[in-house]
């Protein structure tokens, strides 16, 4: 891992976080939907690319989180902060036994049952008069969206930080191995069944913690945006674009894709359908490991054969014919 | 297939964070307040997604009252810009399109977005940034419960929609209703008060159930209301779960003595979708083509001119909040945001929907007043109240066609 | 209360035979390809939304525009295979995560392609809505033909499957795959003439459902949810055990409208394939897949 990289990570953290008292509303609300993107990417990351558990539910995890913060603020008069810091350990905890329930399930059955998940959970708390209904919880007006971006970067640059540390440590070799083949990663003595609830809980602490900053920035929590299905697929589209099971690929996907995202929809709000669709189709056409693997590639073709992945092996082949 | 971590240039690396750096503390723009420009209106509407049906029309009400009044001069002497995004029916974008239109794009006025998911949020925004916004699609008064000095209801309050329907079940004699809703902001804002309102009126509610959003089955939801004996069918219901509830009764064979669908009949296009089983059901509405506000019949003859369909009441309502904020503008005589926002609080002005009128205290309106309309053999009527009648209401609900 | 229950439980086989109409193309592709296809759903809306659209413009019966649309379908269905799936990489661990995100990002294309064609108002057509009446118990009209459509189609797919040389060619495919690559079948032209049965029974699944629910363009990924619950209770690529998934579904979704509320109903079918996941990974009548 290229130290310099890491540094200048931190640094962008830093000037993110002193920039935002001078940007505009609406430059502050782009940025702040990025790192929304970004830390839901790098959350779903963990389960879905390093332990490939396909997941199209962590937005439960978002919405628990949301109603958490809600019900904290209301009833117990809770700081918000803290009602968030509250709907992630509620989240985490939760993950728990659903983890243990839905990650037997494979490949294409785990996918759509966590979508499932997702949309059970939004029933029952439609359903549910303490939780305000289909009509949600109006939350107090007072906070400054200010604070909410800063928390949410906060939540995106620990998110980024699990993530490096995931990707250099053992752990991170165990769910590579489980992701490849379970029965032999079980074989060579990983505990795959730990390892992977594990990394469910890590995916659900990301989106719980973000759940409730998103409450307070739209002072109101209602089901259908706190379960929103356009943001859990959005935020896949983008790690997946990137390049899925890597450190870079969520912020390569998430920078470029929101950027296309909000500059289509203002321009061609009948189109904009269409063309995202067509442009995630033709990506993964030409580039189906996402963007980061490929430059990685190109990379190491260049400097020489340094290591041998699937993918470098037929492209080398053609050079060499 | 093994992934190890990517040895990545800082060059590339760097360059990217650095764009994003640059995009990020982009600041305003500087923007010339010359004189000769023209007055920037500002909304999100949603043009894609849950609510595009209804945006539109709401939408084309604000287009078409644009267009109008700069044929007649526009306002302070300057012509009128309308600047609006698609909110896609997401409230997080419709906030940052409103932080965009008041940051970025420095619009002069706002107007609202399309329902009560969106306006809530999005008056928050206005609020903020100290701007009076003119709602005109939001009925719902918990969001100007909140203290807010800036926001403006342009629709009647919630509970005023189902009110004349239990009124009518009173007036035929009729004992047990059945109410549903759809489970959103809307229908619950109105269900909420239905218990209430029906037991005054010594009225039996043997259902009273919220179905999801986007719900595809009504068929055990129809059989409910069948075994309950309701024979009023209550529903707040927009228009396609209004065709779904209106078919999964048919297909029980129940035919209530009455059948009011709050929004979903509104729609001058329900007896096209929905056929002549439409026949003599009930709908509210704050407005009707037929009422004799003035300028109304001239807005319906333009609007369907110029768009190639009859408006409904959400065009209506976005035209007439046009017309308040303008009255608003005038008074003030300058776009000073607070004198406007004095003038929107005090001012009494006969619009589309009737008088306009709001509590100055929160912004709720008191002036504007609901209409019962009924389908009768493929047209819209006023069917109450009294002082607006075109027809009387055709009582009880004749049943399906075969 | 017998009766109410009795016809509860007719109203829950007739939307059985709904949700087994809508997952038959889809389980289909799913067990020759493997490939479980998030775009199902769209292309039944699409069709349902050309049906609606020539009903309310030209009074053109959606029986009428249903070959048309399967026409389309099938052709369109081979294009994407043929020009997109296929040049997935073979790589096994990645590509079902890749044709997942693929069949997804064409979802909203369609979903795209739907709103700029017919925008973005919901249609309905009334068009066969009333009910027989049986005794005492009411059969919607609509729901009906959709049941015995769902039957039909099952079947003649069934007698298809075994009796023409390309149906035993598929069949061939999706048992096992080296086999019929022995054997000398040309395993992309199958896969790509699957995808477009599969897209093309969608789409007649759509002009029958016009008549049953209002839709618009944005509205498939509803229908792929439910086919896949129905394929995935009844063990994905059986085509009996779609049916008995689908009834149970139905069922399921019928009862817990009328006992508890209809928001809970919404919910039902997940709960289900989950429960039933968890106890037989297979499914209900399904073999072991990969």
């Amino acid at each position: 891992m290229n130290r310099i990289a890491l540094v200048a990570a931190v640094a962008v953290v830093a000037v993110l976080a002193a920039a935002g008292p001078f940007l505009s509303g609406y430059a502050l609300a782009v940025v702040y939907q990025t790192l929304v993107y970004l830390a839901l990417a790098y959350g779903w990351n963990i389960i879905s690319g390093y332990a490939g558990y396909f997941s199209f539910g962590q937005i439960t995890f978002f919405g628990i989180g949301a109603y958490v913060t809600a019900l904290s603020v209301t009833n117990a008069h809770l700081d918000w902060r803290l009602g968030a810091l509250l709907g992630g350990l509620v989240s985490m905890a939760l993950a728990l036994p659903i983890g243990a329930i839905m990650l037997r399930l494979r490949g294409p059955f785990f996918s759509l049952g966590m979508l499932g998940l997702a949309q059970t959970v939004r029933v029952l708390i439609s359903s549910s008069e303490a939780m305000g209904g289909g009509t949600g919880i109006y939350l107090p007006v007072s906070v400054n969206p200010l604070v909410v971006y800063e928390w949410t970067l906060g939540v995106a640059a620990f998110a980024f930080a699990v993530t490096v540390a995931i990707d250099r440590s053992a752990f991170g070799l165990r769910l590579r191995a489980l992701r490849e083949d379970q029965q032999v990663a079980g074989t060579l003595g990983v505990d795959v069944t730990g390892a992977k609830i594990r990394a469910f809980l890590i995916s659900a602490l990301i989106p719980g913690l973000l759940g409730g900053g998103y409450a307070m920035y739209l002072t109101l929590v209602e089901p259908v945006s706190a379960f929103s299905t356009r943001l859990e697929l959005q935020s896949i589209v983008m790690t997946v674009f990137g390049g899925i099971g890597t450190v870079w690929g969520p912020l390569v996907g998430g920078i470029v894709m929101s950027q296309i995202s909000e500059a289509l929809w203002a321009r061609f709000p009948q189109a904009y359908l269409m063309i995202f669709g067509g442009l995630l189709v033709l990506f993964l056409i030409v580039l189906p490991r996402g963007v980061v693997p490929a430059i990685a590639d190109r990379l190491k073709k260049r400097g020489g054969p340094r290591s041998f992945t699937p993918q470098a092996a037929p492209a080398a082949r053609e050079t060499v014919a | 297939m093994n992934r190890l971590p990517l040895p990545l240039r800082r060059g590339a690396v760097l360059a990217a964070l650095a764009a994003f750096a640059a995009l990020s503390v982009a600041g305003p723009q500087p923007v010339g307040a010359a004189d000769s420009k023209p007055i920037v209106i500002g909304a999100s509407i949603s043009l894609t997604g849950a609510y595009a049906d209804g945006g539109k029309y709401s939408l084309q009400g604000y287009q078409l009252w644009v267009k109008e009044q700069n044929a007649k001069g526009g306002l302070l002497g300057r012509q009128i810009e309308l600047k609006t995004y698609d909110d896609q029916s997401d409230p997080a974008v419709g906030v940052r399109l409103y932080e965009k239109l008041i940051t970025e794009d420095h619009v002069d006025l706002l107007v609202g977005p399309y329902s009560s998911a969106l306006t809530g949020p999005a008056t928050n925004v206005a609020e903020r940034h100290k701007m009076p916004i003119m709602t005109t699609e939001d009925a719902a008064a918990a969001t100007f419960l909140r203290g807010f000095k800036y926001a403006f209801q342009g629709l009647p309050q919630a509970p005023r929609y189902v009110q004349s329907a239990l009124d009518l079940a009173k007036a035929h004699g009729l004992k047990k209703i059945a109410f549903v809703g759809e489970d959103t902001a809307f229908p619950h804002a109105i269900g909420a008060s239905v218990p209430d309102s029906a037991k005054k009126l010594d009225l039996d509610l043997v259902v009273n159930e919220y179905y999801p959003h986007n719900a595809s089955d009504y068929s055990s939801l129809a059989q409910k209301i069948k075994v309950s004996g309701a024979e009023a069918v209550i529903a707040v219901s927009y228009p396609p779960d209004s065709v779904g509830l209106l078919r999964a009764l048919k297909q029980v064979a129940y035919t209530p003595k009455e059948f009011y669908e709050a929004i979903g009949p509104s729609d001058p296009q329900f007896w096209q979708n929905a056929g002549p089983d439409a026949n003599g059901i009930l709908a509210s509405s704050a407005w009707s083509s037929e009422l004799k506000t003035p300028g109304n019949a001239e807005f319906v003859r333009d609007f369907t001119k110029e768009f190639g369909r009859m408006p409904d009441y959400h065009s209506a309502s976005s035209f007439s909040g046009m017309m308040v904020l303008a009255e608003a503008v005038k008074r003030a005589g300058s776009l000073d945001q607070d004198k406007i926002r004095d003038n929107l609080a005090t001012l009494h002005l006969q619009t589309l929907l009737g008088e306009y009128r709001v509590d100055p205290a929160t912004g709720l309106q008191v002036g504007y007043q609901m209409l019962l309309l009924q389908w009768q053999n493929g047209k819209q009527y006023v069917v109450a109240p009294d002082a607006f009648k075109q027809k009387s209401p055709l009582y009880p609900f004749p049943g399906w066609t075969h | 209360m017998a009766l109410t229950l009795a016809q509860l439980t007719i109203d829950g086989l007739l939307l059985g035979g709904i949700y087994a109409l809508s997952a038959l193309g889809f389980n289909m592709i799913f067990g020759v390809m493997r490939v479980v296809n998030l775009s199902h759903g769209q292309f039944v809306v699409l069709a349902a939304l050309l049906a609606a659209w020539a009903y309310s413009t030209y009074h053109v019966s959606p029986l009428v525009t249903l070959p048309v649309a399967v026409a389309i379908a099938f052709v369109l269905g081979a294009l994407v295979h043929r020009f997109l799936l296929r040049r997935l990489p073979a790589d096994t661990s990645s590509q079902e995560a890749v044709s997942l995100t693929l069949t997804f990002g064409l979802s909203y294309f369609l979903a795209g392609a739907g709103l700029a064609i017919f925008g973005g108002t919901f249609r309905a057509v009334p068009y066969l809505t009333g009910a027989f009446s049986v005794g005492p118990f009411s059969i919607g009209q609509a729901r009906l033909l959709a049941f015995v459509a769902a039957a039909v189609l099952t079947a003649l797919l069934a007698v298809f499957l075994r009796v023409t040389p390309i149906g035993r060619a598929i069949r061939a495919t999706s048992q096992h795959l080296e086999g019929a690559m022995t054997c000398g079948i040309d395993v992309d032209a199958v896969r790509t003439f699957s995808f477009a049965l599969g897209s093309a029974i969608a789409a007649a699944a759509g002009c029958l459902l016009s008549l049953v629910y209002t839709l618009n363009p944005e509205e498939g990924g509803i229908f792929t949810l439910n086919a896949f619950a129905v394929v995935a209770i009844g063990g994905l690529g059986s085509y009996a055990g779609a049916l008995v998934g689908a009834a149970i579904l139905g069922l399921a979704t019928s009862y817990t409208a009328y006992f508890t509320n209809a928001q809970l109903s919404e919910a039902a079918p997940y709960v289900i394939f989950v429960l039933v996941l968890l106890v037989l990974p297979a499914g209900l009548l399904g073999r072991r897949t990969a």
